[in-house]
């Protein structure tokens, strides 16, 4: 069976907004989930609304599913909702000390570029 | 929700669910019941269901998306691909339980002497061959041959054995095994097939991450396999056989001399 083809992009920045976005986004999520316990579609308003953080609204779930799968999140599901039953997730021990691994890493990265330049070249 | 928002809705899920083929059936009832909790919670307050699965991102996607992280070993790669031994473990295994019946039981039935009681004119004959040999002289009658001995008739609980091994044979290949991310040769072999970018990839069960663990995951089934293998090369050779005796009868007696 043929793969299917992958659109080219419009031009390189898309391309690597797109990415850089996919790279970060277990953080933003722990991040989130740190604060209060939250659903899938709360979530990704969350990141829609603080800049347009995400992609796609579906990629979001494949990140929560391998985030649960990993134990770093915990979830559990609620009948609250108005539409249905709502999946909540909230952070584990395991996923604060990678969430801290991550924002150190990350800040590393982002005082790197910074030492390059990165903020007086623009 | 309306009806027709309903039916998108229920449309889209199902290509969600075509596409997590091969993950746990309790995971991929647990995804898609929280994608349609997502979907109807915005259609509900946007109210354009073609924008929101659209924003949503392809169903086909998505879903290979969620396998693609889902099969990924702590330490290996993204995709871990199963053992040729193991795959053809599974495949041995299918032939047994698919096509062993067709092979071994007229094989049995030749060489027992309640064949020699009860079976037609012809019993120490697999009814595969007689069979072959009524076609073949239907056959070159047709094409004009006189004068060609008339194969025995076969009795009809040979014709009832084989029309019964034959819709089995058909049924598990055509039917049970194409239609399951796991046959019952992959999941003794503890295999799994998943669909990633349009191509169908075989895993190790093991290599699904799954929340909580299930039990189990790392058992071996090798016990089940050790008569698996040797009866499945068993059988492969019985059919290479078979077809060759089959083939005989067709040739015309010209040829034969």
């Amino acid at each position: 069976m043929a793969k299917r083809p992958t659109p080219a992009p419009a031009d390189g920045f898309a391309s690597w907004s797109t990415q850089l976005r996919k790279g970060i986004i277990e953080l933003m999520i722990l991040s989130l989930v740190d604060q209060e316990q939250l659903y899938g579609y709360a979530i990704v308003r969350e990141l829609k609304e603080r800049g347009g953080l995400i992609a796609g609204e579906g990629t979001v779930y494949p990140v929560l599913r391998r985030l649960e799968a990993d134990g770093l999140v915990s979830a559990a599901w609620s009948d609250e909702g108005p539409a249905g039953p709502r999946k909540y997730y909230r952070i584990t021990q395991a996923g604060r000390t990678f969430r801290d691994r991550a924002w150190t890493e990350w800040e590393t990265v982002a005082a790197a570029l910074n030492d390059l330049g990165g903020k007086d070249r623009r | 929700m309306t009806q027709a928002e309903h039916t998108d809705v229920t449309r889209y899920l199902a290509a969600v669910r075509q596409g997590l083929k091969g993950l746990p059936a309790r995971d991929v009832d647990d995804i898609a019941r929280e994608i349609r909790t997502h979907l109807q919670e915005e259609i509900d307050e946007r109210g354009d269901t073609a924008s929101v699965l659209n924003n949503f991102g392809d169903p086909a996607e998505v879903a290979s998306d969620i396998v693609e992280r889902r099969v990924r070993p702590d330490d290996g790669p993204c995709v871990p691909h199963a053992s040729l031994g193991r795959r053809y473990s599974a495949w041995a295994t299918d032939v047994v339980i698919g096509l062993g019946p067709m092979l071994l039981v007229p094989t049995a039935l030749t060489f027992s002497t309640l064949a020699s009681d009860t079976a037609g004119s012809d019993p120490a004959m697999p009814v595969w061959i007689q069979i072959s040999e009524h076609i073949a002289h239907w056959w070159l009658t047709a094409l004009g041959y006189e004068g060609l001995p008339a194969p025995g008739p076969v009795a009809i609980g040979q014709w009832l054995l084989a029309a019964c091994l034959l819709a089995w044979a058909v049924f598990y290949w055509m039917l049970l095994r194409r239609s399951r991310s796991a046959s019952v040769g992959m999941w003794m072999t503890g295999l799994r097939g998943i669909r990633l970018d349009d191509d169908r990839i075989i895993v190790r069960e093991r290599d699904i991450a799954q929340n909580p663990a299930p039990l189990g995951t790392h058992r071996n089934r090798w016990w089940i396999l050790v008569p698996a293998v040797p009866v499945g090369c068993l059988c492969i050779l019985l059919l290479i056989y078979y077809l060759w005796m089959c083939i005989g009868p067709f040739l015309p007696p010209r040829i034969l001399g």
